[in-house]
């Protein structure tokens, strides 16, 4: 069953031309493909060790995204046993192999932020003011994943969801009330995104000292909204709570009519709320100074 | 006076040889049992629908998604190999081979018949496979949310808006992880994928000494293949001015199908709308694939000593 050699020469010169011909093309469209985030981006060197022998040629065959997952399975253990660098560790291979993937960046950042900094907050072994640093730290941490995640998921309402609930979070110890409103404001202009984003970023402003104006006329905008959803409860309370300020800074600046019959009551019930949550971060910060 | 059928004139090349030599294969591949796999498939898919009932919403059904597509892939990547690798060293073996040749069938007859026999059980296996899938993902996707719905009851909400939030917040992210038509990308290029592999395993055995020999060289020309893209980057790197790297990545990239050029399963798992434009434009590079090395397979073929 023998081959002679200048047909074997000839097979080779096919391949080896249609190889040349096809080359440009596939290079563009590779380049193109990857731009518009339909293939992945190509392995980093560093990969091969983080993943392993095994995993890595799964990678090379085509397997990434089930190996993604697999790697994710092994977070439960560390989580579980509240070890979060390795748990970041595990999160970060993932958000290597599938960065496009948004929920290894939402879950790694929960983990990194909320997860870590309560557990800080409860750890009996440190002081106070390394417990609020390595609270700052996780949450920092977290934000700047979130920020990471977004360079490649830009359209992801989710991502900015969380990115709101970071820098408002009663665990923060820097809350960042402007980026706050600024993500739900960016959130809200993604494709599917929920309607309630468009009024947090107004409620998120309303905290913002010196914001107090331009939130009232956020705030204003929905309550003269047709939209029977942006005009809900919460915006009502917020205008109540905003006029006493506002008013100040511009006379003609009144409180709807529907709602300021109610404003004193309103305004009540946010000032209860307020003193609820602050009690809440005095329990947390009890919990800090006497330890768990 | 002319009686009797008219004399049909032999054509060098017939489409009707090949469907002949196409459906035989096929038939020869059913009779192997090769859809027996289907029952381990099945056992896998049932068995990652069950497996992540702990996880978020997006991660249970991506795992399924994940799981089964690398099943899926799996199963047609080898049996591309495997089917195909035994096909000409089994009509040897029968001495079938001999009994096709010796008739007025071209040797590209034969090649091409036995591509699209194997491409037939492809398609086949494939599209059980799909099915099957996609009706586990949609019950998934309802069970899912009809759980994830039902556990809200006990989570209290300030008010009705806010639980509709999170009812939509539910459907949205099932919707988005669930069955959809984008999947469909997906099993295309696995389809792709299977059907260049199956070109390649076919030109190995036209030269290959026996099965294992094409099994194996195949196998790690899957592997090379999904590595190709790596070569071209360096081959085309301007910056890198090294000969040997890049003599050895040209050799890589112009010898080797590029298989992660197919590759869209990670994006069409992640939600991206892979557009119908580029699943025809894999669907013309599969074919440009087949062609090349199908052309290849005949030159070796043709004169060979059987």
């Amino acid at each position: 069953m023998s081959i002679p050699p200048r047909r074997i020469l000839l097979a080779l010169a096919i391949i080896v031309a249609g190889g040349v011909l096809r080359l440009p093309f596939e290079q563009a469209r590779t380049r193109d493909l990857q731009g518009r985030g339909i293939l992945e981006p190509p392995l980093s060197a560093s990969l091969r060790d983080e993943l392993g022998q095994s995993f890595f040629i799964a990678v090379l065959g085509g397997f990434r995204s089930v190996v993604a997952s697999l790697v994710e399975l092994k977070t439960i253990r560390p989580w579980q046993e509240r070890q979060w660098g390795l748990v970041d560790e595990y999160y970060a291979i993932c958000n290597k192999l599938q960065p496009r993937e948004w929920h290894y960046w939402d879950l790694r950042a929960w983990h990194a932020g909320f997860n870590a900094a309560d557990n800080y907050q409860y750890e009996s072994v440190r002081s106070p003011a390394v417990k609020t640093m390595k609270s700052r730290q996780a949450f920092v941490k977290a934000i700047g994943l979130i920020e990471e995640g977004l360079r490649y998921n830009p359209k992801v309402y989710q991502l900015y969801e969380r990115l709101r609930l970071l820098h408002t979070s009663e665990l923060n110890p820097e809350p960042d009330f402007l980026a706050a409103s600024r993500a739900c404001e960016l959130g809200a202009a993604c494709p599917g995104a929920p309607p309630y984003l468009r009024r947090f970023a107004a409620y998120h402003l309303a905290d913002v000292p010196g914001r107090e104006l331009e939130a009232w006329r956020r705030l204003m905008d929905l309550y003269r909204s047709e939209d029977p959803m942006d005009r809900s409860p919460s915006v009502g309370l917020r205008l109540a709570v905003l006029e006493p300020i506002v008013s100040k800074l511009d006379p003609s600046a009144m409180l709807p009519l529907e709602i300021a019959p109610h404003a004193v009551r309103l305004r009540a019930i946010w000032k209860a709320n307020r003193e609820k949550a602050r009690m809440q971060r005095v329990q947390i910060g009890s919990s800090v100074q006497g330890g768990h | 006076m002319e009686t009797g059928s008219p004399i049909r004139r032999h054509r060098s090349f017939s489409f009707g040889r090949v469907w002949t030599i196409a459906t035989g294969t096929l038939t020869q591949l059913v009779r192997m049992k090769v859809f027996a796999f289907m029952a381990i498939f099945a056992v896998v898919l049932i068995g990652a629908s069950f497996a992540f009932a702990d996880l978020k919403t997006e991660q249970e059904l991506k795992m399924l998604k994940d799981v089964s597509f690398a099943a899926i892939q799996l199963f047609c990547m080898l049996f591309a190999i495997a089917g195909t690798a035994m096909l000409i060293p089994r009509d040897v073996e029968d001495r079938t081979l001999y009994t096709i040749l010796c008739k007025p069938v071209s040797r590209l007859e034969y090649l091409l018949g036995k591509l699209t026999g194997m491409v037939l059980v492809l398609v086949i296996s494939l599209g059980a496979m799909d099915l099957l899938f996609t009706g586990v993902l949609h019950l998934k996707q309802r069970t899912v949310v009809e759980q994830n719905v039902a556990e809200l009851e006990y989570r209290p909400f300030r008010s009705q808006e806010e639980r509709e939030k999170a009812v939509a917040e539910i459907i949205e992210v099932a919707t988005q992880q669930g069955a959809s038509w984008n999947l469909q990308a997906g099993m295309a290029a696995i389809l792709a994928k299977s059907i260049v592999l199956t070109a390649v395993t076919l030109l190995v055995s036209t030269f290959a000494t026996s099965t294992l020999f094409t099994i194996m060289v195949s196998l790690a020309l899957m592997v090379i293949g999904h590595a190709q893209g790596l070569a071209r980057e360096v081959l085309l790197d301007e910056a890198d001015g090294a000969v040997l790297p890049r003599l050895v990545a040209g050799g890589v990239a112009v010898l080797f199908p590029d298989f992660k050029t197919f590759d869209v399963l990670d994006a069409v798992i992640t939600g991206t709308v892979v557009p119908g434009v580029e699943v025809l434009k894999m669907g013309g590079l599969c074919g440009i694939y087949c062609v090349l090395y199908m052309l290849a397979a005949w030159v070796l073929f043709a004169d060979k000593e059987l």
